[in-house]
Formats: C-alpha cells, structure tokens, sequence
C-alpha cells in the first residue's frame, strides 16, 4: 500500500511544469576523454567524507572530471543539472529526491508527499525538509552512493537551497557523498570547514593541465608527441586551461587534416584569455557550413538544448539530424542522456556567449528580441508558462510577463517555485504588474511567504483598488482575503472580520473563495474567543468542501472544527471531527502537521481510557516527530506518553517519559516554567505518594502562569493544588477554593475539568463527613458524564470513591452497569512511599551487556532477540564499538578486526547493509527510533547525544572506585564496590564467541574478575564471613584450580570452621589435582599451612 | 492534559499550522454576536440514517403510545443507548417530521432559533417566523413565547399531524433561556404535534410536575435498553448463534456494546 502511495505522489509532483527528466542525466564522455588519475584519485580518496567541491571558473573541465569519475567509480550516483529554477527548495528537493528514487526505487515514501504539500512549511522550516531527506536516506539505503550538483553558482546566494544543503552535509551519514561544481564558492558552512579537512575543495589550480597531461592530451588525440620545450611553452601560454587546450587541439587536428605540418600558436597563446577564447571561437565557428553557423547562432538563445524542444522551436533548422553531429564533433556541445529523443545538449557556456554575441551582432538586439517573443509564444501554446516567462523578461516584453504572471501565478505558487516567480516578478516594473493587478496579489503572497507583511499589505491593498476599477469582483476578493488573512495574524481580528464580510459580497456563496473566507472567519473568531460561531462557520466551510469534493479542504477544516469540543471537553464530538482525518484503515498523510493530529487523537483516547488506539497515535505522532525532526513537539508526545503510562500505572515507563519530555523541552529550549508537563508531573507524584513534591511544582507553577495572567491555566493548576492539600488532609479551608474553580470553569464551559473539580468537591464533603452537600456535585458529576461519555473517568473515581458512590442518596442515581464498579477491584490509590526519583532508576537509551552472553537493551524488562540483528556479525559490531575507547571505531580498523580475510568487493557489498542492520536491530519493535550509530571524522561511534549504561565500564569503574576505597582503608566502600563490580559480571567477556577481538578482550577481564573475587574472599575472612569467603574462592579455583594460595586460603577458612576432614579433603583433592595435571607437588608453603592447620 | 491544535487558516501555500491553547485567550468563550444570515447546514436538518439494524415492535409501540397520550416524550440515555437510531427509525414511519440534531455550537438563542424555524420549515409548511424576528442572545421569557407563537401559528397547526424530533438537546441544558423554551414549547404545542426530545441526561429541574400533568411521558435508558428477547434478534440477524445471554449481561441492553460484543 505505502509504495503504491508513493508511486502516486512521486508521479503527481514529477507531472509538474518544473520537472525536466534530462536534467537528472550525466553528462556522455566525449570521445577523445584524457584521463586525469592524479584528480580521479583525489576524489576517490575522499568519497568517504560527507562533501567535495570543485569551484573553478567555466572551462577548466570541472563537469568532465566528475562525469568522467563517476563512470569509474563502483559507487551508484545521482546527477542533478541545476540552473536558476532550482533556487526554489521544492524544486531543488524534488529532483534530488527523484535522482535517489532513480537507484534506490523505494526512496521517497514520506518526502513526496511532504514536497507535494509543503509550501509555506518547507519556507519556514527548511531543515525539516533536509532532515527528512536524512531520515529517508537511513531509512531506505544502506550502501553509499554519491550525489552531484552540477552548476551550483545557478541558484544565486539568496536561496535557502543552501540551508538545506548545510543541513544534509552536517546531519547525513556515511552513505551519501556530496560533489558540487560551481563557479563560485557557495555560502555553505563547509568554506568555513575547510581547515578541519572535512571537505575537500578542488579549485583552479587543481583542474589546470600539469606538464605530464598536456602531453598525453596530444599524444591522445592527435597522435602528436611533443617534446619537453613545446610542453613547457603550451603550458606557459594556455596556464594549464584546459578550454584553450582543447580549443588549440581542435584547431591543431583540422590543420593536420589538410596537411599543415607545423603548428604554430605562439602570438595567440600570447593574449588573454577570453581573446584566446574568441579567436579559437571564431576560428572554430567559421569552418562549419552556413546552415550550422545559423543553427547554433539561434540555439544560443536557449539555456539547455533538449532536442525535443530544439525541434518545436526550430522546426526548420534540421536539430535531430544536426545536434549529434556537432555532439559527435565536440564542437562546444556536450550531450546528456541515453539517446532518442529524451537527449539533452548544453552548450559550453564561454561558447554559447560567445554566440550570442554574435548573434546581436549580425541580426540586431531588436530582432533578437522578436525571436525571444517568438520562443515564449511557442512555449505559451504549449502550456510550458514557466519556460517561456525568462524570454519575454529578456526580450523586455514586461506586459505579457505581467499578464502570464497574473493567469500563472496561483500554479506556480502551487507548485512551490516561489523563488522563481519572486526573482521573475521583481523583473518587472510595478506599472506593467497594476495593468493586470491580479499578479499584485501573487507578489503580496510572496512576500507574506518571506515575512514581508508590510510590503504584502501594501501590495494587496493596492491590487483591492485596481482591481475594483477593473471591476473583477473575484480578484478583488481574493485580495480582501489575502488581507484578512494578514489581520488576523496580526491579532486584529475586528479589522479581517470587516474585510471578510466585503469579500464575501463579491463572490458566489458555492465558491472557492466564499469558502476560505468561511474558514478565515472561524479562526478569527477562536481569536475573539467566540467558540460558538467560529464552530458554525467551520460547519459551515465544511459543508461547502463536501460540496465542492475536495478532501484537502474537508481533512483542514476537520481539523479546525475538533477545536472547540476539544477545548470544551467534549471528547467523542472532537474525536468525531478527526476520525475525518485518520480513518483505520486509511494511509497516514506523511505531514508534521498531520503529528499534531495523531497527538490530539491520542490525548481525546486517553481521557476516553481507550489506550490501545492512544498507542496507536502516539506511535504515529512520534514517527512523525522524528521523520520531520519536530523538536517542538517532541517533548508533547513522550509527556503524552508518560501521562498514558501513568494511567497504566506503569510508573516505571511514566518516569522515563516524562525524564525524556523534560529533556526533549530543554532540548528544544522551552521554558518549561508555565507549560503543561509539570501538572502533570504533579499529579503523578501525588499518584505515587509525593504530596510535598506535587506541591513544590504546583506552586512555581501557579506562580508563573499569574505573570502570564492565564487564567484558565491558573485555575488548572489551582484545581491540582487543591487535590494536594485533600490528600494532605487539608479539607477544611477547601471548600471555597474549589467552589470558585467550579463557578470558573462552569461559567467557561470547560466541562472536563468542571467534572473534576466538582468530584473533589463531593470528595472533600466527603472527607468532613457533610455527605448531604455531596450529593449535588455528584449529581453534576453524572450529569456531565453522562453528557460527554466520561465513562472512563467515572469510574476510576467510582472505583477510587467507594464511599461517596455507596452513599444511598448518590447509589440510587447510579445505572446498574456503574454499580457493577463498586464491586470491581479497586483502583490504586495513593500510597505514601519514598520520593520517587529516588526509587526510579535515571533514564538510560541503550544499556549493553557483554560480561556474559551479550545483551543489549533499549527496554529495560528484555533485551533485543537474535533475530533483530539480521546477522549475528551486525551484533557482533555493534558490541565491538560500544566496549572499545571512547566507543569509537575507526572505519578501516572495523574492517580489519571482521573482514580481515575477505576481498575488497565483498568487503564494499556487505560493509555498510551489515551498518544498517545495527542500526536497524537497535530501532526494532521500538516506538522511538534513534540513530544510536553516527560515522565522524572516519570512525563510527556510538551517537553521544545518547546515554549508555554499558557493563564493562561499570565493571572496570566499581574496580577502581574499590581500589581508591582500599587506599582510604574505607572497607564499606571497598567491599560495596567489588559487590557491584562482582554482581555486573554474569560470565566471560562476549561469552560463545571466538572471534580474535573478543578473545583479545576476554583475559583483561577474567582477570580483572579474579581480582575482585580476591578482594571479596581476603575481605570476607577478615570480617569472618566464612561462607561468603569460601564461596569466593571457590568461583576464582573455577577459574583457576592450580592457584594455592586459594587453596590455602580455602583450607583455613574450613579450619576456622572447625572441619578438620574438610581440610584434609581439600588438600587431598589438590594433591591429585596437582600431580595430573601438572605433574607437580604442591609449593612447601602449601604443605606447611595444612601440616599446621592439620595439627 | 492540555489540548495542542494546529490552525489551518487557508489552504495551499498559506496552510500553515500554530499551536493553540485552551487558555490563550482571556475573553468569555462561549457567547458572541452571532451573525444575522449565517449558513444553514442542511445536514442537521435531515433524519440521520442509521441503518435500521433490527426491528424494535415494543419500541415502536411505546413511541406509537406516547405520542397519542402525550404531547411530548423525551428519550434519555447515555451515549450508545441508541436514542437516534429508534428516533430516527420511528421518524421515518411518520409523514411529517421535523428533525433537528442539536449542536454545542447552537447553545446562543439566535442560532437555535433559526434552526428550530428551519427544521419546522423543511416540513413544507409556512410559519410566520421571519429571519431577523427570533430575538437577540440574551433572550426574555416573553420573546420566547412570541416566537413559539408565530411558530405554531394556527394556520400552520391546521396541516394535519407532525412529529417534532430534537435530538441530542442536552447540549443546551446550560443555556440561560432553556428552562423557559423548554415549559413554554411543551405547553405551546399545537394538537397532532407531538415532541420527541433526545438526550444523554435529564434536562435541568425537576420533570415529575410535567409528567404527573400528562405533558411529557419520560423513556429512560433502562426502557430502551435491548431486553434479551430483542438481543436474540439482533444476534439472529447478524448470524451470530452463541453468546447471546452473555452479552445481554455484560451490556446491560446497550446497544453499542452489543455491537462490540459482535466486533470482537
């Protein structure tokens, strides 16, 4: 189903205007291609680091050198073509994430479908964009392959193309290496890595022809051996650059065919470099035939040469026949593609100036002009609107542009090139936009999209006024939207409730237009606090989206509608509106807002007590969060899923969770003063007996919700605290503090948490014995459950209150199927216990055990079964790094101690799939996935963003905590340390295995074991813990039997415990022992201890 | 637990999502100024289909019965005692009927009155009540029976019988001007109109004086309740052999859980 799904949306997205297939394709070779081994072997070098740029002006060969290693290299590749269309982000995205779906057809699942929604999101919030691609590439591929942005100086320095380009080079494992050509250094953080190696940068000097390769160059090509001085003067004269080399070979290889025996260049040499390009030019163009100079004069005016368009254009220039020809002569073309008529030429870009040149020259700037115009048109009757726009601004025909752009602008915002028609729109002058004043309204939207709102408004109100005097009574209330719109988020939702009501005069009622503005309305009035009506409109938007058919508007507006009951407390209705949303059975929409709703639905199942689907949105709210990296919303869900655990009474699981959400705030820098996590926490220690800790964090709380002056918040809190001082036996002054709660919430109609307060109302009656008055909270109390299907909760408290529900007055109220609860188990109450952070452990992402048979943990009741690993070899490495120094592997040295033995090609398949199968063992059955594996600086290591607990260092820190203990003659701590280090030792290191590396490691901690088990036998005789010591020194004899100061020791224990025969036994049974084995006597200091304790 | 929303003001580039709490905004919540002309959503005006999963005779013939000795019955039972499914199959029986699924939403009087007025409308009949003539939100006593005036005015009351459904009106049970519609609509009833009100709990104040009048008859949720004999036929025509007494016990009749019963 989800690749079905995918195949869908990448099809959707890859229909758009903005995608041409052949700029996903390599460049050919040439046919006369010299290799440059001392680059190629550069580059190969540093494949495995995250980047490598080449930046050198046009003409030094960048683009070959990296086609030409692509074609050697073994590692599969993408090639992206960029050019000025590309600065928009999901365009750029869009072709990166087609280029890897290319050699990796599953990848893509949640990023198409993200692209193809994104818009305004993927602007705001670029790195969620480049963390998916991340998450995508983890997910998804698990061998390198290489990705090339051809021509990166394209999309200019004004785009957040870069940011995400940051993103992916900081955050992306080892599998994806990045080359970018480009002319000018990009602004991306790895300039200023540089020093740090961790990108390497072939620049000019690099690329220029050394002495060695202008002489295979020549020989190569024209069969010419030059010799050592004509090498030297070439060098000289041409600098190495390549262009003039190739130009001069060009020139050189015609005058060889007709004969010229020498070849003498030495004043043109002499000149520039642009004058040496010229000339050659010049002098290359003049020897094709009139029809090819005319072809390749009129081509110039085109950016890229598919030959498809090449033919509709020039219909009589003969292109299918001409362009491989030239492509076949290497006369400044190079092809991309696989043939047929998907091919792609490009010219080199110094020629087609070049041409241009002389184009304006020969047929004037106007008639250059009118061939523009010509294009454009041609591109308009083809619907390719996109293509044709950059004609008509450089032929300066501002009023089609304007117009296109007023007819065009709403698809191309849609389609998310923003950018492009941002840069486009600038290019026209204002007066030629107010002619058609509808393209006003797409540049105001640009510039709210890039957080100009004063420039947007001023745009909008402008476009209103036009367009009232062109009478166009939709545009014109499309614009009155746009500006309601901007009211609102600027908080005046007086002045967009007028707007809105002017727009919607100008429009059907059955309207697209009409409908937003319904929407609109509806937020406007959740802004004014005007629940009711804003639910009428949102009923209403939804009606006319059902009309409409259009499922994007009904999924929103659902949303949207889920709002007030949600608020309100009406959890079913609000859970109504979303199961519009998330149907079972339905495929998730793989959008971060689409968390948010999972996170809703969960919470809405919770008060409901329905927690097997609460698991089930929370899983889903929490992959969401890690697919998008919401670190905003992070902290959410697992506080929402510690409060589902401490409904379970799994308080265990709660603590870690809600340890995970304070980490997670801090992570995300929340002030957690005023948020919800600590109500929570609050009444999880009052559940667990921690009234005194409750307390504490209830009074910051209340303390700085009032500086906010929040008042329903406050009152939540308040209502917590009141909940605290019942349990603390406060009830006397509490019934008018909670009396006033109740008068609060009923008057705000919050009915949950009137629910609440009014059962500790009847709860705090009942406390003072005045069970008359707690009959009419109880009353309400059923009143509102029975309203809003608080079923669940009624009868927790049934069940917590048994005393307030047997009352006669209250039982009578009861239906038969709630009395059934006064006789169910009940439910657990508090019970004072010690502070709870002291009897939870602290919170621990992977524990790895190894002394003994190795165990790995995320959950800490089971470890991860066998068949998680995949391989046992992927166990294998993972407990290899985790137990080395600095749980830090160097990637050769890993290669080393696993495939020693094994060819470099099985070496290259099976490396990294074995890389992916830790990864993926260590994620499995877990709802939150980690990268617990990072690759830096060539080593892999365990991700230390994470916390470990892993025995042998445990084992080897209790040690030397003993040994410090044993200086300070502190015997306490002495022996407490060795008891832990003895108690954390469960067998021998990575027991059943025989690898080298892990009997390498074993010896050090038998060892080290020993010595422990001899610390805690010589301790244990001085405190004359008799069976203690002889059970010691019994495990270290396993060990090791031929030990006789153990036997020693052993033999006076049983002395001191009066068993001569004993003794006698042992050293009996050490004689035998002795002269088997060894064929030895035991030492005379043996004999002399039993001759004396035999006495 | 705090409720986090995301806010979709718009759609296409302008969808953009923000984080809403409870408490962001100070102002009252509930009552506004409600809009003259707003949408009327036909969809709450239409006797919901439930699929009519078994025939209820004794049901039927309890409504039949009420509706000829009262002037209203009013059904009540928690959620998943299947009020609106024995409404509306009862509904669908009658000729003429005006039905009205109550929303929180229409707790302001201006919107419940316009609704009450098209529910009444969609019967085909005029009534005398133009749009703009309902009353404002802080609605009087006597507005309220002028406006149930107009509303059974006598020339509409001539049209022969009509069976006035309002579901889920518990919703309203918090308005300020309910307990005055309520006592003035039972007592304006027009003859052959009868008055079926749905909801999860009993309205507010006391329902005993009503009865003993013979103006309201009051079907709870432990009459509505599937008996074992009904459970039988419902599990006979699901195909369902077994388990029949046990569901019936552990439901206690309702009929949601007999369903899930089924389910699982």
């Amino acid at each position: 189903m989800a690749k079905r799904q995918t195949e869908v949306w990448t099809l959707n997205t890859m229909q758009s205007n903005f995608f041409l297939r052949t700029k996903l394709l390599p460049p050919r070779a040439a046919p006369e291609l010299l290799k440059r081994p001392r680059l190629t072997e550069k580059l190969r070098a540093n494949r495995n680091s995250p980047v490598t740029l080449v930046a050198a002006d046009a003409g030094c060969g960048k683009t070959t050198l990296i086609a030409d290693f692509l074609r050697e290299s073994t590692r599969p590749s993408v090639w992206y073509q960029l050019d000025h269309t590309d600065a928009d982000p999901i365009v750029f995205l869009n072709y990166v994430a087609q280029g890897i779906k290319n050699i990796h057809p599953n990848f893509g699942e949640a990023l198409f479908p993200y692209l193809s929604e994104a818009n305004e999101d993927l602007i705001r919030f670029p790195e969620r964009a480049a963390d998916l691609l991340i998450n995508e590439i983890l997910r998804f591929i698990d061998q390198p392959f290489i990705l090339v942005l051809d021509d990166y100086h394209h999309i200019g320095t004004d785009t957040i193309v870069h940011k995400i380009v940051d993103r992916i080079l900081q955050y992306s494992s080892e599998h994806l290496h990045l080359i970018i050509t480009t002319r000018d250094l990009p602004p991306l953080a790895i300039m200023r890595r540089r020093s740090q190696a961790a990108a390497l940068v072939l620049t000019r000097d690099d690329l220029l022809f050394t002495d060695g390769e202008v002489r295979e160059l020549f020989r190569n090509t024209l069969n010419v051996e030059l010799n050592d001085a004509q090498i030297a003067e070439y060098r000289t004269r041409t600098h190495g650059w390549i262009t003039a080399l190739q130009l001069v070979r060009q020139i050189a290889e015609r005058e060889m065919d007709g004969d010229a025996q020498t070849l003498d260049l030495t004043d043109i040499l002499q000149r520039s470099e642009k004058d040496i390009f010229d000339y050659f030019a010049e002098e290359v163009f003049s020897r094709e035939t009139a029809e090819t100079q005319n072809l390749l004069l009129y081509l110039s005016l085109l950016e890229s040469l598919p030959l498809e368009t090449c033919s509709l254009l020039f219909p009589d220039l003969r292109c299918s026949a001409a362009l491989p020809d030239l492509a076949q002569k290497n006369i400044f073309l190079t092809v991309a593609g696989d043939g047929g008529h998907s091919e792609e030429y490009r010219f080199h870009p110094l020629f087609r100036d070049f041409l241009q040149r002389r184009l304006r020259s020969e047929i004037g700037q106007a008639s250059v002009a009118a061939e523009r115009n010509r294009i454009a048109e041609s591109f308009l009757a083809e619907g390719s609107w996109e293509m044709a726009l950059p004609f008509l601004l450089d032929a300066e025909n501002f009023e089609r542009a304007a117009d296109v752009i007023a007819t065009r602008g709403n698809d191309w915002i849609a389609a998310g090139a923003i950018t492009s028609l941002g840069t486009f729109a600038a290019k026209v002058p204002t007066e030629f936009l107010e002619k058609f004043p509808r393209s006003l309204l797409h540049k105001a939207e640009i510039a709210r999209l890039q957080g100009e709102t004063d420039a947007s408004s001023r745009l909008l109100h402008r476009a209103v006024k036009l367009l009232q005097e062109n009478e166009d009574a939709v545009g014109e209330a499309e614009a009155l939207h746009s500006l309601a719109s901007l009211a609102r988020r600027r908080a005046k939702p007086d002045e967009a409730l007028k707007l809105l009501e002017q727009a919607e005069k100008l429009v059907a009622r059955d309207s697209e237009t009409y409908l937003k503005c319904l929407n609109t309305r509806g937020l406007c009035l959740i802004v004014e606090g005007n629940w009711n009506e804003a639910e009428q409109q949102f009923r209403a938007a939804l009606e006319l989206a059902e009309t409409q058919s259009n499922e994007q508007y009904v999924r929103l507006i659902a949303h949207n509608l889920a709002l007030a009951p949600g608020f309100r407390g009406d959890f079913g209705e609000a859970l109504r509106w979303f199961n519009r949303i998330f149907r079972d059975g339905t495929p998730d929409k793989q959008l971060p807002q689409e968390a948010i709703g999972h996170l809703n639905v969960a919470r809405l199942y919770l008060y409901r007590g329905e927690f097997e689907k609460t698991e089930t949105h929370l899983t889903r709210a929490l992959d969401l969060c890690q697919l998008f990296n919401l670190k905003s919303l992070l902290p959410e869900v697992f506080e929402t899923y510690a409060n589902f655990y401490r409904e379970k009474f799994d308080f265990a699981h709660a603590s870690e969770f809600y340890e995970r959400s304070l980490n997670a705030y801090d992570d995300a820098g929340v002030d957690l003063a005023t948020r919800e996590l600590n109500e929570e926490r609050a009444k999880f220690f009052l559940l667990r007996g921690d009234p005194a800790k409750a307390r504490g964090l209830l009074e910051t709380l209340i303390e700085s919700r009032q500086k906010l002056n929040n008042e329903l918040t406050i009152n939540t809190a308040k209502l917590c605290m009141c909940r605290v001082d019942l349990a603390e036996g406060k009830a006397e002054s509490l019934v008018d503090a909670i009396q006033e709660l109740l008068e609060f919430f009923h008057r705000q109609n919050h009915f949950y948490d009137e629910a609440l307060t009014s059962m500790l109302l009847a709860e705090t009656y009942f406390t003072l014995d005045k069970k008359k008055e707690m009959v009419a909270p109880v009353q309400r109390v059923l009143d509102l459950s029975a309203r809003f299907d608080y079923e669940y909760w009624l009868k927790t408290e049934i069940r917590r209150n048994r005393g307030i529900f047997e009352y006669e007055d209250v039982l009578e109220k009861l239906p038969p199927d709630l009395r059934e609860e006064l006789g169910a188990a009940p439910a657990i109450v508090a019970v004072a216990s010690p502070a709870v952070s002291e009897i939870l452990p602290s919170l621990t992402d992977l524990t790895v055990k190894v002394l003994g048979h190795a165990e790995i943990y995320r959950d800490p009741t089971k470890p991860f079964a066998p068949d998680a690993w995949t391989t046992r070899r992927a166990r294998d490495i993972f407990c290899y790094i985790a137990t080395r120094k600095h749980r830090r592997v160097p990637k050769d040295v890993l290669i080393e101690a696993f495939w020693g033995d094994e060819e470099f090609d099985a070496i290259e398949k099976n490396f990294h799939p074995t890389i992916s199968h830790i990864r993926k063992a260590l994620n499995s059955r877990q709802a939150f996935k980690q990268n617990f594996i990072v690759f830096r600086d060539g080593a892999y290591q365990l991700n230390p963003e994470f916390t470990y607990k892993i025995d042998t260092e445990d084992f080897v820190n209790f040690i030397a905590a003993a040994e410090t203990a044993k200086k300070d003659k502190n015997n306490e701590e002495f022996r407490d340390n060795l008891t832990s280090a003895y108690n954390i030792y469960r067998g021998d290191f990575m027991e059943g295995l025989y690898e080298d590396w892990a009997e390498e490691q074993r010896p050090f901690y038998t060892e080290q074991f020993s010595r422990v088990l001899n610390g805690l036998a010589k301790l244990s005789v001085s405190e004359k813990r008799w069976a203690d010591a002889l059970k010691f020194a019994n495990e270290i004899l396993a060990l090791d039997p031929y030990r006789e100061d153990l036997h020693r020791l052993v033999m006076k224990v049983l002395a001191a415990q009066s068993k001569p025969a004993a003794v006698k036994k042992h050293y009996d049974d050490m004689l035998e022992l002795l002269k088997q084995e060894l064929g030895i006597e035991p030492s005379t200091e043996t004999k002399r201890v039993f001759n004396e304790l035999n006495k | 637990m705090t409720m986090t929303f995301s806010l979709h003001e718009n759609f296409g580039p302008d969808g953009a999502c923000e984080r809403v709490d409870p408490g962001s905004f100070n102002s009252k919540p509930t009552i506004g100024t409600v809009r003259e002309g707003f949408s009327i959503l036909r969809e709450k005006l239409r006797i919901p289909d439930t699929g009519n999963l078994v025939e209820r005779p004794r049901i039927d013939a309890l409504l039949q019965k009420s509706c000829t000795q009262f002037p209203a019955t009013l059904v009540s039972g928690r959620s998943g005692t299947g009020k609106t499914a024995l409404a509306a199959t009862f509904a669908h029986s009658m000729e003429n009927v005006a039905w009205y699924s109550v929303e929180a939403a229409d707790i302001n009087w201006p919107v419940f009155s316009r609704y009450f007025t098209a529910a009444l409308r969609e019967t085909g009949r005029a009534n005398a009540i133009r749009d703009g003539e309902n009353g404002g939100e802080d609605v009087s006593e006597n507005e309220i029976a002028r406006f149930l005036l107009r509303a059974f005015s006598t020339s509409y009351a001539q049209q022969g019988p009509l069976l006035i459904v309002l579901d889920d009106i518990h919703h309203l049970f918090d308005a300020p001007w309910f307990g005055d519609f309520f006592n003035l609509l039972l007592h304006s009833l027009p003859p052959e109109t009868h008055l079926l009100l749905l909801c999860r709990s009993r309205p507010p104040g006391p329902l005993w004086r009503l009865r003993s009048k013979q103006v309201l008859n009051v079907l709870d949720e432990k009459v509505i309740a599937f008996t074992i004999a009904e459970t039988q036929s419902l599990f006979a025509s699901l195909d369902i052999a077994s388990g029949t007494e046990c569901a019936h016990r552990s439901s206690f009749g309702r009929v949601s859980r007999l369903l899930q019963f089924v389910a699982d």
